[in-house]
């Protein structure tokens, strides 16, 4: 696979590149500077589209992590499923699907970071395999390159990735920017990628020296991520279902807002509720899907009022299980990848991290 | 047939009159599917057999009651629309300067000052099948509950808080901003309004009905605001709360 | 044994619902009534007795509602609806010749396999008559592959009796025993009253060849379980439904979910053995 060296000068030109063929989403700034020195960054369409290259120069490359990480461009907050004509009389009339028109233009999505590729090959595993949903699908299937970014330390305080190990992913992505200095080193990781590569003549290819400086910094990401394991992510699904009656979930949860914000915010939360919209006339209509939280109290209430959660502890219980054991049943591997947006979102630090770890203590042994 | 629909004004701050004019059009669209009967005071329209009944505005005289009464009576079906409707909203406020006043000067600290309360919103005079909330409510929330009257179901009104809609929106959380915010706690509709201009939510739409307000009492007093800020501040639109039994 | 998670070859869902009409209908108490339905393509829904179907009002919603008939007795389905919401309150103004929309059949059934040859206690609480019936009028249509058949249905009052022309051939049929009682009788009432537990101790069946199936709401299962254990019932031979919010019934909106099983794929009709590896189950 080819290698290459992006130098800051040349970043503009690689994205304008990138621009003629898709339309381009990239970081960009969501904030002024906080009161804690760090910036709000988000993912955003740059470009209208493939052929045009306005609005390319927002893209922030190096940034500490994005709000929300790209799910939203394959899985939208909110989205229509069909279409429908009611009868005279508001009966069946005719409906129409619309997973069929979804046709999104060639996409390049520039500044993952390995969590956000970690996340985006669970929603593959979970919308993807077994039984498809076909509005992910035409999304996910369309024309789509994605280049990641290496990140270097930790984002953030609360991002727990170098104890779930999705510091760094080897595979889900087409093109990997690891910075080196003056620019970034640029390896291939599928075809799409190395064409790219290929065809981005005027980036130097990574010489010798660079290839080496390059192996120095995997090396460091690796000693950098080494030191801050808090737990061990292959316990979790085990230390979870010992812990099932602990007091945890009630401490923990005493103090949660119910407020939702943690799945809103997450990569791999896929919940989502379905209802219909009507014109104004009650002729036609839509029904659409919308992101749920199963930290919401409705999340299982069924008509009558019985709610299967109704107490805060179950429902934060129900959560973190979900994500480090009860899909980990189903799909073999954990739910969760550590970026630490629930618990930064969180007012009332309630962390999955804290949750594992304080379960690593009582039950690990 | 048609359902006959009427609209009624209380006391209230032409808010929520100024969203059902904006949608005037869209309810004169709606014409073949309703029949408006009754329309805002100023209108020659002042038919009585009406089904739906929406109320803007609380209860601040005697008549009002007696009103409020009399459409309960007629209508199947009554929707309160706006905060003042809904709980008294900003009016509420009339009741704690009068009161404490009364409180202080007659009473002491034994003041019992409920039955003197004299701001009413809709649903502690009459029954009330469907709220509208917000200060003003929105357009949107306000066609939804029409139109789910039309089709026959329950309007999809949120339960959850605000946070939910700000997250959806991107918004950074102003907290992070160093600010403050009743998101948490309040509920959603209004697509985070405040929050996505960059202001904190002064609770318009009320408390969300499973909110954790002990718990954001706790985390809004690390920003600096006094509990007794906390109710102050959840006064500008929930005052009803601390009155409701 | 252990709950078996459900996987399936790679395939495309669907929220798509089709047409189908209903073909009568009729009120069976104050808030349920029951609909003969048809799917307008004319072809058999082909269910399994305790599988669910997605009933669709466009403008309105979408509900999971059990099919309460067998898959013997087409053509054509039945449901039987309590008037509680939006979308059955919408389907409760619809009459005869309507057309509404249908996705499914959904989730496990019954395990009719595993119940071939064994003596029947199936007990219904409730609307849980109406998953049940399903089972019921099946079993009755292939009588000689079970053997001794008890049904105990336990409702509220006698004016919340469903399904009265089955009870009646049920009760005065010698292939099955049925079994009636009622919460709360009026004066006059000569039947039996209390919660269905009451019951049991008519229930003459060798617990060792026993299943037994249960339906009903939240509160019933712990009690009617704790009473076939005693009886001699063994854990992995009692089958119960579960109840949970639906939305999709595609095993993909998350709201069905109990622990790790998602009640529309794996339920709702389960092995009561298995639920020790669902907490949350009841
Ligand atoms: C597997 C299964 C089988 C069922 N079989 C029957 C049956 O045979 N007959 C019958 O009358 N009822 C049955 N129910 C219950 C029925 O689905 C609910 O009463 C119905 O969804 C209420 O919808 P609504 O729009 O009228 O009420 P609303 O309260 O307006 O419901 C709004 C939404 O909440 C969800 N919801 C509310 N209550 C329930 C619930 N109990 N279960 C699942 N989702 C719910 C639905 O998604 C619904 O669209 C069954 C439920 C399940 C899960
Ligand atoms: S649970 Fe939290 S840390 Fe894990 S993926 Fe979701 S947002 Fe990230
Ligand atoms: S959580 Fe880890 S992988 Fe994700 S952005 Fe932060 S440091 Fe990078
Ligand atoms: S973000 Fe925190 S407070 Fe809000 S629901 Fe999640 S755990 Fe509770
Ligand atoms: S700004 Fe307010 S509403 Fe938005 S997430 Fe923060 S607390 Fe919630
Ligand atoms: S953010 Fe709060 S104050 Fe602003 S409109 Fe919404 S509910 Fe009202
Ligand atoms: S009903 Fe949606 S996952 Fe089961």
């Amino acid at each position: 696979m080819t290698n290459k060296f992006l130098a800051n000068q040349e970043i503009p030109s690689f994205l304008s590149a990138l621009a003629q063929e898709y339309q381009v989403i990239a970081p960009v700034r969501r904030s002024e500077v906080l009161p804690d020195g760090s910036s709000r960054y988000s993912f955003q369409p740059l470009n209208a589209g493939p052929g045009d290259a306005t609005g390319l120069s927002a893209a922030v490359l190096d940034y500490p992590i994005a709000l929300n990480d790209p799910k939203k461009f394959f899985f939208p907050a909110r989205e229509e499923l069909l279409r429908f004509q009611r009868d005279g009389s508001g009966q069946f009339g005719s409906a129409r699907d619309l997973s069929e028109t979804i046709a999104p233009p060639p996409r390049a999505l520039v500044g993952l970071h390995p969590c956000d590729v970690a996340a985006l090959e669970q929603l593959d595993l979970y919308f993807g395999s077994d039984r498809i949903d076909p509005y992910y699908q035409a999304r996910r299937s369309g024309r789509l390159l994605l280049v990641a970014v290496s990140c270097l330390s930790p984002c953030s305080e609360e991002c727990f990735c170098a104890s779930m190990k999705t510091y760094r992913v080897d595979s889900g992505y087409d093109l990997l920017l690891t910075r080196l200095g003056e620019g970034f080193a640029a390896t291939a990781a599928s075809e799409l990628g190395d064409q790219w590569l290929q065809r981005l003549t005027s980036l130097a290819p990574l010489d010798a020296d660079r290839e080496e400086l390059l192996t120095e910094v995997f090396s460091e990401i690796e000693e950098t991520f080494a030191a801050g394991v808090a737990f061990d992510a292959a316990a979790v699904p085990r230390n979870l279902a010992k812990g099932y009656r602990d007091p945890v979930w009630r401490e923990e949860a005493e103090r949660c807002l119910s407020c939702g914000s943690c799945n809103l915010v997450c990569p791999t939360c896929y919940c989502f509720d379905v209802f219909d919209e009507v014109d104004i006339a009650a002729t036609e209509g839509a029904r659409l899907r919308t992101w749920d939280g199963c930290m919401l109290k409705s999340f299982a209430e069924i008509a009558g009022g019985e709610n299967f959660r109704a107490a805060r502890e179950a429902r934060l219980r129900h959560r973190i299980n979900r994500k480090g054991s009860y899909l980990h049943q189903r799909y073999g591997r954990l739910f969760c990848v550590g970026c630490g947006r629930c618990a930064s979102a969180c007012l009332v630090d309630i962390s999955p991290a804290t949750i594992f770890r304080t379960l690593e203590e009582r039950y690990g042994h | 047939m048609k359902p006959k629909v009427a609209f009624f004004s209380f006391t209230s701050c032409e808010g929520c009159q100024l969203t059902v004019l904006e949608c005037e059009d869209i309810l004169l669209d709606m014409l073949g599917q309703i029949e408006i009967v009754r329309f805002r005071e100023a209108s020659s329209l002042k038919r009585d057999d009406y089904e739906i009944a929406f109320i803007e505005g609380s209860a601040s005289r005697p008549d009002d009651v007696t009103r409020m009464r009399k459409i309960r009576e007629r209508a199947n079906l009554v929707v309160a629309i706006g905060a003042c409707a809904v709980s008294g909203g900003v009016n509420f406020m009339k009741n704690f300067h009068y009161l404490q006043r009364t409180r202080e000067h007659v009473y002491g600290a034994q003041a019992d000052w409920f039955p003197t309360t004299q701001v009413q919103p809709v649903e502690a005079v009459i029954k009330v099948d469907h709220s509208v909330y917000g200060c003003p409510m929105t357009k949107d929330e306000f066609l939804e509950t029409v139109k789910s009257l039309l089709v026959g179901r329950t309007p999809r009104i949120p339960q959850y808080p605000v946070c939910v809609e700000c997250k959806m929106a991107e918004n950074v959380c102003l907290f992070h901003r160093g600010q403050t915010c009743l998101g948490p706690v309040i509920r959603a509709g209004c697509q985070a309004f405040c929050p996505g201009l960059g202001a904190g939510c002064d609770g318009c739409r009320g408390l969300a009905p499973d909110h954790n307000l002990a718990s954001l009492t706790n985390v809004l007093g690390e920003y600096g605001m006094k509990p007794e800020e906390v109710r102050r501040k959840l006064r500008l639109f929930n005052g009803y709360i601390e009155v409701q039994p | 044994m252990g709950i078996k998670l459900r996987h399936f070859e790679p395939s495309k869902v669907s929220y798509l619902s089709l047409p189908a009409r209903i073909e009568s209908v009729q009120k069976l108490t104050r808030a349920e009534t029951l609909y003969r339905i048809q799917l307008c393509d004319g072809r058999p829904l082909g269910h399994q007795p305790g599988q669910f179907v997605q009933v669709s009002l466009f403008g309105v919603g979408e509900a999971p509602i059990s099919i309460t008939s067998s898959p013997t007795q087409t053509p054509g389905f039945e449901l039987c609806v309590r008037r509680v919401g939006s979308v059955t309150g919408a389907l409760a103004r619809l009459s005869e010749g309507a057309t509404l929309g249908i996705r499914g059949p959904f989730g496990s059934g019954f395990p009719v396999q595993q119940l071939t040859g064994r003596n029947l206690v199936l007990v219904a609480g409730g609307l849980g008559l109406a998953p049940l019936r399903s089972l019921i009028n099946y079993v009755l249509d292939k009588r000689p592959d079970f053997g001794e058949v008890h049904v105990v249905y336990g409702t509220r009052s006698p004016d919340d009796i469903l399904f009265q022309r089955d009870i009646i051939s049920w009760s005065t049929s010698d292939i099955v025993r049925f079994h009636l009682t009622v919460d709360i009788a009026p004066v006059g009432w000569r039947g039996n009253v209390g919660v269905v537990t009451t019951l049991f101790p008519r229930l003459t069946v060798d617990p060792d060849n026993t299943s037994a199936v249960i339906v009903g709401p939240p509160v019933m299962y712990k009690f009617v379980v704790r009473e076939l254990l005693e009886m001699g019932v063994s854990a992995d031979q009692m089958f119960l439904s579960l109840e949970r919010r639906m939305k999709c019934g595609l095993g993909k909106c998350g709201h069905c979910q109990i622990n790790q099983v998602y009640v529309c794929q794996e339920g709702p009709c389960f092995c009561y053995a298995d639920l020790a590896d669902l907490p949350e189950a009841i």
